[in-house]
């Protein structure tokens, strides 16, 4: 994860149903996801703008699926954790945990 | 049922290129969901409120990004990858050296044109006189009633002016003119220039050496003195101070050397090589309220303005008006700037030259971006695998900035190697001489010039190149081979044919109507016969020759010593040959008339000896021309022109009398009209009287031959040498040569458009065979699949060779427009008001345009037709 770097609250959420939804993650499915959990509405151009964030860190990458296989069938925008993505939402969920919880973080993260 | 259209192109347009069409997809899948669940409006609804909610994370995305582009921007310029990207660069094109060579000529030739013709028009027509000041300095000019307007003033309303103006700080008359130096070596002409006692103020200048004339030099009778210009002084005495004393030996007189001029760039006139003292003898012609035989010029003062100067000439000329009524409304003086008035005659030519160079820069530029785009495409493999492997699109980008910029770099030193042999090349082919040569130079301001269109060339190149790589996706190069993704590079390529044919109908079309304007010139009837003509000038000296009997004398040895050359079958001389610069008019009263100053008829006024009718080729119409008896003895007679008889005398000139100059002369004899300024200029009415009793005899002899007229000009020499070593003969040259001469520019103007016409014309039919040619080769399994299934090759070629014609006809309807909106421009060079805007000249050139477009499509649309259908679809298995 780049140094400094926090997650956002989005970004988070993002990231969340991005792993939650495995090789099914793609604009779609994350808005619907999102959507369902937090109850809100999602503008898909946050979902997009959210994700080229996320790629420009390093957190996650994107393969393009062929077209399916029926008439007007679209490609899409499949979305992958990083390992540096799966280490920022471990990193980011534990701490978010430890401040729920107040419980004090490990030494190694203060040195960070 | 589709989304709400306005929404969708606004979403289309916010979206990151790579991110449109998944954007447009999830929207759309769910839309139509939506419709079906909830109906259409609410469907609409919840899309436009999805739309309005993406467009600013979208943008902000965006702008996010770009920056950090910027932010990244200076590890891309990193030196260390810059020699890697050289190196590269280095390896490619040494090992396929013929793009990057071509490229780097064409750039070189572009750039060095650039360089050369903005070197001569910026000295010539932009930078001020190498003079202190020099916006200030003015040149009197006159607009004679009745005439035209001349450089020159009356010496007494000069004398006027400069007495009572308010707006000028000095004002000189001057006279250029030529004498003879005697040398030991034999006579030699020498330009010079004789000055009122403010020239040197007027100019701004003071001798380096000595002094400048004092009041005494001014008057009749005064001491010969002269100061030499820096050039002539160091020719003549090799830059030696003990020159201020000496005398040299002008036209037989000596004549002291009082000071020297100091090396200056441009003097005034530049072709003086000495200035001595304007004397105004009493009896001069010069010395009466009647002649405007001078020329002269002033400074206006610092803290007046030039527009003040001219309207206090304005009216300084309104008051002598009205002080000498007989004079009133005969002439109007006015000043214009010097520098102008240098530059005024060589604008247009240079300027059309300046818009012609920008025309083969353009046609260079596309050539360039043409041949480096199909050489991209070629590269496609290269651009693709090395994004594949974790090549930045910036560095991709930056290597083929660092490219285009080495090959604009080295065609930029090339072109700078090159300006100073095109700017050689242009002053010897330019028709006429240009003004200020000596200042003429590739410079610093030149360079630059230089240096910012290889700059401009070079990131121009750069920007399709960048776009055409962008392109290169990884999947789709490696997959299809170089055959996927080049649309945009099809209509770049075809829009850069587009330009070329456009530009070479306006050229085209430019150099047809030039080479028409051309044409009626040589062709046109001068009215006299300048073949076979031989012509020299010579000026036997007043110090020598002091009265009319003496230099009668030395003429009737001279003409008939030519005469007798061999194949000279008659010699005659006169003081204004056509086509020479130099001509003399004056008013006069037709006696028996109610001619009465001022309103009195002008004519210009030809001295010439008996001989002359005969050796320029002129007819004699009625009446009689002059005779060896027309002598200073004789009653004074005259010839006029056709025109005069016409214009003054209702065709019914003999003899009737007419005085000038005081003198009373009856018409003997009607000549036929001659051009005498220009080829297609008006007839002028032309005065001739025998100029043994007219008194004047500097002038030209006229010697028509039977053989090649030049080859009488040694034996000519010898005879002139023989019968007085002291006078020089100078400017010899045919008459066919002063026709040629004079019609040169418009040769000069013709060729060089129609020359890059046709280049522009053959490139443009180059890349249109080129388009054509790869659209078949990428198309052959479409071609194939279409002759399999039952298509004609009739069909075949008609398809390719229509899409040439698509575009070549876009590019004639983009040149005919270049044609008619610069038409006005160009007629400034076509006579008696004929049009650039020619119906048959545009159809015409369309006509070719258009026949070359489908000869250029030809050849691709045959091959295309010849495909064997089953090899074809073989290759697809």
């Amino acid at each position: 994860m780049p140094k400094g770097d926090f997650i956002g609250e989005f970004e988070l959420y993002v990231l969340l149903a991005a792993q939650h939804l495995g090789d099914d993650a793609y604009g779609v499915t994350i808005r619907r996801r999102i959507e369902d959990r937090t109850g809100r509405e999602v503008a898909v151009g946050a979902i997009y703008a959210t994700l080229g964030r996320l790629e420009a860190k390093g957190l996650v990458s994107f393969t393009l699926s062929d077209p399916e296989p029926i008439q007007g069938g679209r490609s899409r925008k499949y979305v992958h954790l990083t390992a540096a993505g799966r280490r920022a939402l471990n990193t980011s969920t534990d701490a978010m945990m430890r401040m729920i919880d107040a419980r004090p973080a490990p030494a190694r993260g203060r040195t960070r | 049922m589709t989304p709400p259209r306005l929404w969708r192109w606004l979403l289309h347009a916010a979206a990151p290129r790579a991110d449109r069409r998944f954007v447009d997809a999830d929207l759309g899948d769910e839309f139509d969901e939506r419709v079906a669940r909830d109906g259409a409006a609410a469907a609409c609804a919840w899309y436009a409120r999805q739309a309005r909610r993406s467009i600013g994370p979208l943008l902000r995305a965006r702008v996010t990004r770009a920056s950090q582009a910027l932010v990244n921007l200076p590890g891309v310029l990193s030196m260390r990858d810059l020699r890697s990207d050289l190196l590269f660069f280095w390896r490619r094109a040494t090992r396929r050296p013929l793009v990057p060579l071509i490229v780097v000529l064409t750039m070189a030739v572009g750039i060095g044109a650039v360089t050369a013709v903005f070197s001569v028009a910026e000295v010539v027509l932009l930078r001020p006189l190498p003079l202190p000041d020099s916006g200030r300095i003015v040149r009197f000019f006159v607009t004679i009633r009745n005439g035209g307007t001349y450089p020159s003033v009356n010496y007494h309303d000069f004398l006027d002016t400069e007495r009572t103006s308010q707006t000028l700080s000095a004002a000189a008359a001057f006279e250029a003119q030529a004498t003879t130096w005697r040398t030991d070596g034999g006579p030699e002409p020498l330009p010079l220039v004789r000055v009122g006692p403010s020239y040197a103020k007027v100019l701004g200048v003071t001798p380096a050496l000595g002094r400048m004339f004092d009041a005494a030099e001014f008057l009749p009778g005064g001491p010969p003195v002269a100061i030499l210009t820096d050039r002539f002084w160091r020719r003549a005495f090799g830059g030696d101070a003990v020159a201020i004393g000496r005398s040299i030996n002008l036209d037989g007189v000596q004549t002291r050397i009082v000071g020297v001029l100091p090396a200056a760039e441009f003097l005034f006139p530049a072709a003086a090589e000495i200035w001595v003292p304007l004397v105004i003898a009493p009896d001069s012609y010069l010395n009466s309220r009647n002649s405007t035989g001078l020329s002269a010029l002033a400074r206006v003062r610092g803290d007046r303005s030039v527009d003040e100067a001219r309207s206090e000439i304005a009216t300084i000329g309104k008051r002598l008006a009205q002080q000498y009524p007989y004079l009133s409304g005969r002439r109007v003086p006015e000043i214009r700037i010097l520098a102008e008035t240098l530059a005024a005659p060589v604008r247009p030519t240079l300027l059309l030259l300046s818009a012609i160079v920008v025309a083969v820069l353009l046609i260079a530029a596309t050539n360039i971006a043409d041949l480096l785009l199909s050489d991209a495409a070629s590269r496609g493999r290269e651009f693709a695998i090395r994004a594949a492997i974790g090549g930045a699109t910036a560095r991709l980008a930056r290597q083929i900035v660092v490219e285009s910029l080495a090959l604009a770099a080295v065609g930029g030193i090339g072109g700078a190697l090159l300006a100073p042999w095109l700017i050689q090349a242009l002053i010897a082919l330019y028709p006429t001489p240009l003004p200020r040569l000596a200042e003429v130079g590739v410079h610093a301001r030149a360079y630059g010039v230089g240096l910012g269109a290889t700059l401009i060339a070079g990131l121009l190149v750069s920007v399709p190149l960048i776009r055409a790589a962008g392109r290169h996706q990884l999947a789709s190069v490696l997959r299809d081979g170089e055959r996927g993704s080049s649309r945009r590079g099809r209509r770049l390529t075809s829009t850069l044919v587009v330009v070329e044919v456009a530009l070479s109908v306006a050229l085209l079309a430019a150099g047809v109507a030039l080479a028409r304007a051309f044409a009626t010139s040589a062709s046109s009837d001068v009215g006299f016969s300048p073949a076979g003509t031989l012509t020299f000038n010579i000026a036997p000296s007043d110090s020598k020759y002091p009265d009319s009997a003496a230099i009668a004398g030395f003429y009737s040895r001279l003409l008939p010593a030519l005469r007798q050359l061999p194949g000279v079958t008659a010699v005659g001389t006169t003081q204004f040959l056509p086509f020479t610069p130099g001509q003399w008019g004056d008013n006069f009263v037709r006696v028996g008339t109610s001619d009465r100053a001022p309103d009195l008829p002008s004519t210009t006024i030809q001295m010439i000896s008996p001989g002359l009718p005969e050796a320029l080729g002129l007819r004699v119409v009625s009446g009689r021309a002059f005779t060896a008896a027309d002598s200073l003895a004789a009653p004074r007679v005259a010839m006029v022109n056709e025109t005069l008889a016409r214009q003054q005398f209702e065709n019914a000139p003999l003899g009737r009398d007419v005085i000038f100059q005081k003198i009373t002369w009856r018409i003997v004899g009607v000549l036929n009209d001659k051009r005498h300024t220009g080829v297609l200029d008006p007839p002028q009415p032309e005065l001739y009287v025998p100029w043994e009793q007219f008194g004047r005899y500097t002038g030209w002899v006229v010697m028509r031959t039977n053989v090649a007229p030049l080859s009488a000009l040694p034996a000519a020499k010898e005879v002139l040498r023989a019968i007085d070593p002291t006078v020089a003969m100078t400017r010899p040259g045919t008459m066919d040569e002063r026709v040629a001469a004079v019609i040169a520019p418009e040769r000069f103007r013709a060729t060089l458009t129609g020359t890059l016409g046709a280049t522009a014309l053959i490139l443009a039919a180059l890349g249109l065979y080129g388009v054509m040619a790869h659209a078949v080769s990428r198309r052959t399994h479409e071609i194939g699949l279409r002759l399999a299934l039952g298509e004609t090759p009739a069909r075949v070629r008609r398809r390719v060779v229509r899409g040439a014609i698509a575009l070549s006809a876009a590019g004639i309807g983009v040149g005919l427009l270049i044609a008619y909106w610069t038409a006005p421009y160009l007629e400034t060079f076509l006579k008696d008001g004929a049009t650039a805007r020619d119906a048959g000249t545009l159809l015409l050139v369309s006509a070719v345009l258009f026949a070359v477009s489908v000869l250029a499509a030809w050849i691709p649309a045959r091959r295309a037709a010849r495909l064997d259908p089953a090899q074809v679809l073989r290759s697809l298995g």
